[in-house]
């Protein structure tokens, strides 16, 4: 598990969801990028309504690791488990209930450049898609730091100028520590709460 | 081998005189048939009054004539049948043979035909059934006028031809053990432990910065294998043994790998004295590979190049450059 960068694309006025997807892909196949196969992250949520101080939790399947569910606390705890976890869950109903409309996913294709692993998702709320993710994985370095400016340079030739100005503080936890899958989880379920957070503004 | 090419070539003809021969039998059989066709009394009219200017009045018109020419004409069958039969026990097996193996059924084949493989492969046989010969005489010729040039024996210079046996096989266990240590002090970034020794051999296990780990497997301290892995990638295998073989899983770690044995045979044909130079070498050549992830090609000034980080470092002056950029 490399370093990971997830960011929401933000559509230019008067492009659709389609039109924006046909416009990152066809530049991340210029680039040389070949398709690898097709990608699902999917997040439910949680509450306890019983328990007045309970954060949300968020249960997250990525298909990148299909024998592993991530539970990840709204403050911040984090655990991965196998896939019995939201069977697990369901047992736990007096307490944990799923939050309404808190199904949320992101769906797309995997492409590969050299160990780039790149990302193109729909995300969408039930049946409607609600934006775009796209998602940048460096396989072989274990550390953000180290490795930005190479990422930084495949950004801005995929997203141009939603392209970071330089390393987001979320991708580098404290010190020098080892990226996780932790962070990558982190990054999805705040993007999914951006998308989420602007659905109902609108 | 060439009495056995003359043998198929005279089988050869046999086959064509046989085919002619055959082709003879088949029209002298027509001609019985077209007879037999033609029938007796209607024809035997106009026939008759036909031959009978040519022959004499002694044929009438019992069919006479039909059946004389009935048995010349099978008279003619037997002739040709005898012929071809004759033919026949001439030719000896033809169908294995043996010099052209399974390439003989290449002649069966009527698509072959047009594409001539067939008799090209019996004139490139040919050809080299020849070469062999001119090389046999050769060879016996030049064994009679031999040039001496040193005076070991024939089979001694075949030895001496090998690779010659690496020099320090012999150095003592503690010398190795002590030169491992020095090198391994002399190292910035970079650490090194020996995760498996025994007898010469010893199993290096180094880690460059925060960028990879190499397996070095030494004999003495003649470098024998390298191999460059991402860090959190395993090296130890459920066996407990080190894991010598399997690539890397990254892209750039296999093509790094690719670099190091090169760097090895480069560092190896240098005649230094010391024999831990070539490995000290090595070690400062990786050593040069901690900044990979973080700094840009010194040639084009960019970090990537087909999503590829600067992977070539000069044997002589390590400087990141890409495998594209490299003059
Ligand atoms: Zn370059």
């Amino acid at each position: 598990m490399g370093v990971t960068y997830i960011c929401q694309w933000k559509q230019p006025e008067g492009q659709n969801i389609q039109q924006s997807i046909e416009q990152i892909s066809s530049c991340v196949e210029k680039l040389g990028a070949k398709k690898a196969g097709l990608f699902q992250v999917e997040c439910e949520s949680f509450n306890a309504p019983n328990a007045p101080n309970a954060k949300t939790l968020h249960l997250i399947y990525d298909s990148e690791f299909p024998a592993s569910r991530f539970a990840l606390f709204e403050e911040g705890s984090f655990l991965v488990t196998d896939v019995m976890l939201s069977a697990f869950l369901s047992k736990l109903r007096a307490v944990w209930q799923p939050k309404k409309g808190g199904k949320i996913d992101c769906k797309g294709q995997r492409y590969e450049l050299g160990d780039f692993l790149i990302k193109l998702g729909v995300v969408s709320v039930g049946a409607s898609a609600k934006g775009i993710s796209v998602e940048l994985e460096y396989a072989p370095c274990v550390y953000a730091r180290d490795c930005w400016g190479m990422m930084s340079e495949m950004l801005q030739s995929i997203i141009g100028e939603q392209a970071p100005p330089s390393l987001p503080s979320n991708l580098q936890p404290k010190g020098t520590e080892r990226f996780s899958p932790e962070l990558t989880m982190q990054q999805y379920v705040e993007m999914f709460n951006n998308i989420r957070k602007t659905v109902v503004a609108r | 081998m060439s009495d056995v090419m003359a043998q198929a070539k005279l089988n050869m003809n046999f086959l064509s005189q046989a085919i002619t021969g055959t082709q003879q039998l088949r029209s002298t059989v027509t001609n019985v048939f077209n007879l037999l066709c033609e029938g007796v009394k209607p024809d035997e009219e106009e026939d008759g009054k036909g031959d009978d200017a040519e022959t004499a009045v002694t044929v009438g018109k019992d069919g006479k004539k039909f059946l004389q020419r009935f048995q010349e004409y099978l008279e003619a069958v037997n002739k040709d049948y005898n012929e071809v039969e004759k033919m026949c026990n001439n030719m000896t097996s033809m169908t294995d043979l043996p010099v052209l193996g399974p390439s003989g059924a290449l002649s069966l084949d009527s698509i072959a035909d047009k594409n001539s493989t067939y008799r090209d492969a019996v004139l490139t046989y040919q050809w080299n059934n020849r070469l062999h010969e001119y090389a046999q005489i050769a060879t016996s010729l030049m064994l009679t006028n031999q040039i001496k040039r040193s005076q070991l024996q024939a089979g001694a210079g075949a030895k001496r031809r090998r690779a010659a046996p690496p020099k320090f096989t012999n150095l003592p266990s503690q010398t190795v053990d002590n030169t491992l240590q020095t090198l391994s002090r002399q190292l910035s970034d970079t650490t090194m432990k020996i995760l498996q020794a025994s007898g010469d051999t010893r199993i290096v296990h180094l880690a460059v910065g925060r960028v990879f780990v190499v397996i070095i497997v030494l004999r003495s301290l003649t470098i024998e294998k390298v191999l460059v892995k991402g860090l959190d990638e395993n090296i130890i295998l459920e066996n407990n043994t080190v894991d010598l073989f399997s690539d890397s899983q990254y892209l750039c770690m296999q093509k790094i790998t690719d670099h190091a044995m090169s760097a090895v045979l480069q560092y190896s044909t240098y005649q230094a004295s010391p024999p831990e130079f070539p490995l000290k070498y090595l070690l400062y050549w990786l050593q040069s590979y901690k900044s990979l992830f973080t700094d840009a090609c010194t040639v084009c000034g960019k970090h990537l190049d087909n999503g590829l980080p600067p992977l070539w470092r000069d044997f002589k002056i390590p400087v990141p450059c890409h495998d594209s950029c490299r003059a």
